[in-house]
C-alpha cells in the first residue's frame, strides 16, 4: 500500500522549489487509513488479538476513539509501538467471528462493570464510599472528590471512576430504582 | 521489609504447602479471568525459582518453566490491567493474567521483582524493590493513589489527639480566653436579674417604699449597675477576642511552616502527585480551617454548652413548670430545623457547583479571549455564559423561594413557645404571684437558649469539615520523605567524575524507562545526549541530579555515592538550564543572583554578557532592576532562556546540565550562546540535552539513547561513520533544514 505520509508531500527528488501549490482539501492532505474485510483479516495467537493488514501480521491494540460516545464506531488500531494502523469505522462492518474478536478484545480492554443498584453511599472526609449492584455481584469502592469523580458521558450516561482508577459505569441514570437514583441525585 | 515476602510466602502456601522460602520468588492475585471479557475470578499467579504458575482459586491452570521465559510485562488496559510473559525460544507474548487496577501496583511490583529473579538469578532484591504496596493494615485495601492514609479507618480518636496536640502550645490563651468566657457568660446572665430589680423595686415599686434621695440613689445605681454590666461585657468580649486571635495566629503560622517545610522535603515525584493549586490549598485553606475550629469553634463549643447549662439550670431554679413550657417545644424546633437544612443542603450543593461552574466558563473564555476573537465566536460564548447563568439564576430562584416560604414558618415555631409563655406569666401576674420583673428576667433567659441550641446543631458539619481538612494536612505530613539525605553533610567538593553503573528506573512500576545504563563520565567532558523523546533522556538527568533515586544501580559522583551526599550539598554544584524556565517574581537582578546572592554588580554582569542577556536588559527601561514574574514585565521565551543562563554562569558549578537549554532560541542567538557555553563547560563536566544536533557540535561524546538503553557512544564523526541511529537523526534533521532554507 502506497499510503500517503504526512510528512513526504509534496517536494521533488532533488529537495528544492515546490510547485505553486494549488488548493487541496484537508482529505487530500491527511489520509486516514479505514480497516474493513477487503483490506484487513484479523485473527487470534497466543490468546492475543493480530492483525493482517498488507503484508505484515502483528499484534493489534485496540482504543475507542470516542469512548463516551462510540462503543463501536471508530475504533483505532495500534501497533506494538503505539503507532496506528488504521481505524475501523463500525465493528459491525466486519462479520461473524471476526467482528466477535474485535468484541471481545474492546470488552477486555474496557473493563467497566454495569451499576445496577446502589446499595450505599456514604461521604466522610472528601471521599465517598460505594456500595453496588452489579451483574458480577456485589462491589464496593472509593471515590475521591465525588463530584469530580462522576464523568457525564451524554445525557444520561454517567461512568464513575474510583481512587484506584477502576471504570464503573451506570448506562442510564432515568432507568435506575427510585431510591438508587435518589443516593445519586446530589452529584448529577 | 522481609516480612513482606514472607507474607506473600505464606500466601504462596496456602495454594502450594510445599513450597518453601528457598523456592519462593513472587506472588501477586489478580481479579478477572484473563479472557472472558466481564468475568471476575480470583487468580494467584506464583512464581518458584522453577516454573511460574497460575491458580484459579485453589486450581492450577498454567505452568511454564522459567528457563523458558525471557521476562514479564505489565501493560494496561482502561480500567484493568494485564501480564504477559515473552517466550525465550520464539519470542511471543503469552497473556497469562488480568486485573482490575486495585491490584496494579501489587502486580507491578512483584512483576519487578520476578524480572530481578531473571535477570540476576537470586532473590537479594534492593529494598526499593521490597516494600509492600502501601496498603491500609487495617482494613488491608490498598490506599488511594498517592495517599498514604486509609480513608476510611483512619481513626478519629487518633486524628483528635494529634489535633490536641497542635493546640497544646497554645493552651495558655485558649485557657484564658475561656476563663474570660465564663467571666463574659456570668455576666450576661446576670443582667436579666438587675433588670428585673430595676423593674420590680423601682419602676413598679411593688414593696412600696417611699420615693426618696435614698430610692432615686438606689435606682441611680441599679442604671449605672445595668451599664456597668454591658460595658463589662464588651471589654471582656475585646480580651477574649485579643486571646483567640493570638492563639489563632501562633497556631496557623506554626501549622503553616510545618506542612510548608514537609512540602519542600519531598522529592519531585511526591510533589508532582499534586498539583500546586492543590498544595496551596492544603498550605492554606486546610490549616485556616483547623485553625478555626480549634481557635474559635471548639471554645464556642464549650462556651455555648456552659451558657446552656447555666440559663437552663436557672430557668428551672426560679420555676420548672415555665421552664418546661418554653424547652418543651424545642425538640420539634430542632428537628424542624434540621428537616430544612438537609431540605436547603441539596440546593445550596447545587447552587455552589453551579456557580463554580459559571466561574470556570468565565476564567475559560476570558484565558482564552484570542481565540474567541480570532474565530469570531462571541456571539456563541455570549451564549454560553448567559444560558449558565440562567441555570444558576433557576436554581437561586428556588432557593430562595423555599428559603422565603420556610424560614418564617421555622420563626414561628421557634416564638411559639412565647405566647403559651405569655398566657401562663400572665395569668400568674393576674393572680398576683409573679411580678413584671421576674417576668421580664424569664423572657430574657427564654431568649437566651436558643443561641446555644443553634450553635450546637451546626457542629457537627464544621466538625466535618475540620476533619477532612486535618486528614488532607496529615495526610502529607506523614509522608515518607522517599529521597533521604545522604550522612555526609560536609561540603565535599566535587570534581567532575560522574559514574552511571547499571541503572535501571520507572517513575511508576508498571513501565521502567531507562533500563540497565551504564555510562562514565570524566571530569570536563562535554556529553551529548540524544534521542527521540521519550527515550528517557531528561529522566537521567534527573536521577544525576537526585530528583528521583535509582531503582537499581548507582551513580556516583567522584567514587561517592550519590544516596550518601547531602542533596543541598550536591546540588550547590550543579547548574541546570532547563528547557521550560521559571523566573520568579522579583527583578531581574534577583533572579540573575538567586543561587549566589552576594555577587558583584561585575560577576553579574559578565554572566549576563556571557549569556547574551546583557544586551537585551539594557534595553529594557528598567534595566537589571526590571520587575518580572506574574505581574511584571513580560520576557519572551528566549530572553527567559538567557537570563537561566546567566542565573547558571553565575553558580560556576562543577557540573553543567543543559536539557534543551537553547531550544527557544533563534539560530543567530543560539551561535552566540554556543560560544558562552563553550567557554563555560571547559573545565567542568557537561551534559547536555539538545534535539537541534548541531548544537552538540562541541561535544567530547555523544551518547545516544534508545528504548531505555544507551545504544550508541562516540564522537560525532565516530557514529556518522558508523550510520546507525544517530547517523539516521542526523540526516533526517539535515533534510528539515533543507526544507526550511
Amino acid at each position: 500500500m502506497g499510503q500517503m505520509r504526512f510528512g513526504d508531500r509534496g517536494h521533488r527528488p532533488d529537495g528544492h522549489g515546490r510547485p505553486p501549490e494549488q488548493h487541496r482539501s484537508l482529505a487530500e492532505i491527511s489520509v486516514t487509513v479505514w480497516l474493513t474485510p477487503e483490506n484487513t483479516e484479523f485473527f487470534i495467537k497466543n490468546n492475543f488479538l493480530y492483525i493482517k493488514y498488507g503484508e505484515k501480521e502483528q499484534r493489534a491494540f485496540l482504543c475507542r476513539q470516542f469512548p463516551f460516545e462510540l462503543q463501536w464506531e471508530f475504533i483505532s488500531v495500534l501497533d506494538e509501538e503505539q503507532q496506528e494502523i488504521g481505524i475501523i469505522r463500525n465493528v459491525e462492518l466486519f462479520e461473524g467471528p471476526m467482528r466477535q474478536m474485535i468484541v471481545d478484545e474492546l470488552n477486555r480492554r474496557y473493563y467497566s462493570p454495569v451499576i445496577e443498584r446502589i446499595i450505599s453511599v456514604k461521604e466522610r472526609y472528601g471521599f465517598s464510599y460505594w456500595k453496588v449492584q452489579t451483574a458480577e455481584g456485589e462491589v464496593s469502592f472509593t471515590l475521591h472528590d465525588t463530584y469530580r469523580s462522576m464523568v457525564r458521558a451524554g445525557e444520561t450516561r454517567v461512568i464513575l471512576v474510583d481512587v484506584n482508577g477502576n471504570r464503573f459505569e451506570i448506562p442510564d441514570t432515568g432507568a435506575l430504582d427510585r431510591k438508587s437514583y435518589k443516593k445519586i441525585e446530589l452529584y448529577l | 521489609m522481609k516480612e513482606y515476602q514472607t507474607r506473600l510466602l505464606v500466601a504462596a502456601q496456602k495454594l502450594d504447602p510445599t513450597l518453601t522460602d528457598a523456592d519462593f520468588v513472587g506472588l501477586f492475585v489478580a481479579e478477572l479471568d484473563p479472557l472472558e471479557p466481564n468475568k471476575r475470578a480470583r487468580m494467584t499467579v506464583i512464581a518458584t525459582r522453577q516454573e511460574l504458575r497460575v491458580y484459579r482459586e485453589k486450581e492450577l491452570e498454567l505452568t511454564e518453566k522459567l528457563e523458558n521465559i525471557e521476562k514479564l510485562q505489565v501493560f494496561n488496559g482502561v480500567g484493568c490491567v494485564f501480564a504477559e510473559y515473552i517466550r525465550k525460544s520464539d519470542g511471543e507474548h503469552i497473556l497469562f493474567a488480568r486485573s482490575d487496577n486495585r491490584r496494579q501496583a501489587s502486580m507491578a511490583q512483584s512483576v519487578k521483582r520476578i524480572n530481578y529473579f531473571l535477570r540476576y538469578g537470586n532473590t537479594n532484591f534492593p529494598s526499593g524493590m521490597l516494600t509492600a504496596v502501601a496498603q491500609c493494615p487495617k482494613c488491608g485495601k490498598p490506599f488511594p493513589r498517592g495517599t498514604h492514609t486509609c480513608p476510611r479507618c483512619a481513626s478519629k480518636t487518633k486524628a483528635l489527639r494529634r489535633l490536641m496536640g497542635l493546640a497544646k502550645r497554645e493552651w495558655k490563651w485558649i485557657a484564658l480566653s475561656l476563663l474570660f468566657f465564663f467571666l463574659g457568660t456570668g455576666v450576661s446572665v446576670l443582667t436579666p436579674y438587675i433588670n428585673r430589680v430595676m423593674v420590680d423595686d423601682y419602676i413598679q415599686n411593688t414593696s412600696g417604699a417611699v420615693v426618696d434621695n435614698g430610692f432615686l440613689l438606689g435606682f441611680f445605681a441599679v442604671v449605672l449597675s445595668l451599664l456597668g454590666a454591658n460595658i463589662l461585657r464588651r471589654v471582656i468580649a475585646i480580651f477574649r477576642g485579643y486571646f483567640l486571635t493570638t492563639a489563632g495566629n501562633n497556631l496557623i503560622v506554626r501549622l503553616r511552616d510545618m506542612v510548608f517545610e514537609k512540602i519542600q522535603q519531598l522529592s519531585i515525584a511526591k510533589i508532582s502527585l499534586r498539583t500546586s493549586g492543590e498544595l496551596m490549598k492544603r498550605v492554606n485553606g486546610d490549616t485556616r480551617e483547623i485553625k478555626t475550629f480549634l481557635i474559635n469553634r471548639m471554645p464556642d463549643l464549650l462556651a455555648q454548652l456552659l451558657m446552656l447549662l447555666t440559663v437552663g439550670g436557672l430557668m428551672f431554679f426560679y420555676d420548672w413548670r415555665m421552664a418546661l413550657l418554653i424547652l418543651l417545644p424545642m425538640p420539634v424546633v430542632v428537628l424542624a430545623f434540621r428537616l430544612f437544612w438537609r431540605l436547603m443542603r441539596g440546593l445550596f450543593n447545587r447552587s455552589w457547583q453551579m456557580n463554580s461552574q459559571s466561574n470556570a466558563i468565565l476564567h475559560d473564555i476570558f484565558s482564552g479571549i484570542r481565540v474567541v476573537k480570532s474565530y469570531g465566536m462571541e456571539k456563541r460564548e455570549e451564549d454560553r455564559y448567559v444560558d449558565m447563568a440562567g441555570q444558576e439564576r433557576d436554581v437561586h430562584l428556588r432557593l430562595e423561594r423555599i428559603w422565603a416560604l420556610l424560614m418564617p414558618m421555622l420563626h414561628f415555631l421557634m416564638g411559639i413557645g412565647e405566647y403559651v409563655l405569655l398566657y401562663y406569666v400572665g395569668s400568674r401576674m393576674l393572680e398576683g404571684t409573679m411580678t413584671a420583673g421576674e417576668m421580664s428576667q424569664f423572657s430574657s433567659y427564654a431568649g437566651m437558649i436558643f443561641g446555644p441550641l443553634m450553635a450546637l446543631m451546626n457542629f457537627p458539619r464544621q466538625f466535618m469539615h475540620m476533619m477532612t481538612s486535618l486528614t488532607r494536612v496529615y495526610e502529607i505530613m506523614d509522608e515518607t520523605v522517599d529521597v533521604e539525605n545522604g550522612k555526609q553533610e560536609a561540603l565535599f567538593k566535587i570534581e567532575g567524575n560522574i559514574d552511571i553503573n547499571h541503572v535501571s528506573f520507572g517513575y511508576d512500576d508498571a513501565r521502567e524507562v531507562l533500563r540497565d545504563v551504564d555510562l562514565h563520565i570524566r571530569p570536563g567532558e562535554f556529553i551529548g545526549l540524544v534521542g527521540k523523546s521519550g527515550v528517557g533522556k531528561s529522566t537521567l538527568i534527573n536521577l544525576i541530579m537526585r530528583m528521583y533515586d535509582v531503582d537499581e544501580g548507582s551513580i556516583c559522583i567522584d567514587g561517592v555515592d550519590i544516596r550518601e551526599l547531602s542533596q543541598e550539598n550536591l546540588r550547590s554544584q550543579m547548574g541546570v538550564v532547563l528547557q521550560e524556565n521559571f523566573l520568579f517574581t522579583g527583578s531581574i537582578w534577583q533572579n540573575l543572583t538567586y543561587a549566589k546572592p552576594n555577587a558583584t554588580r561585575e560577576e553579574v554582569i559578565r554572566a549576563a554578557k556571557a549569556a547574551g542577556a546583557h544586551e537585551f536588559i539594557i534595553r529594557l527601561p528598567d534595566g537589571y532592576n526590571t520587575y518580572v514574574g506574574e505581574r511584571g514585565h513580560t520576557l519572551s521565551g528566549g530572553e527567559r532562556q538567557r537570563i537561566s543562563i546567566a542565573r547558571a554562569l553565575l553558580h560556576d558549578p562543577k557540573i553543567l546540565i543543559l536539557d534543551e537549554a537553547t531550544a527557544s532560541l533563534d539560530t543567530e542567538t543560539e551561535k552566540l550562546i554556543q560560544d558562552a557555553l563553550a567557554a563555560l563547560s571547559s573545565g567542568r563536566t557537561t551534559i547536555a540535552i539538545a534535539h537541534r544536533l548541531s548544537t552538540l557540535r562541541n561535544a567530547t561524546r555523544l551518547v545516544v539513547l534508545d528504548k531505555g538503553g544507551v545504544a550508541e557512544v562516540g564522537t560525532h564523526d565516530e557514529l556518522m561513520e558508523k550510520q546507525g541511529i544517530y547517523y539516521g537523526l542526523v540526516m533526517a534533521q539535515r533534510e528539515m533544514t533543507k526544507m526550511e532554507e
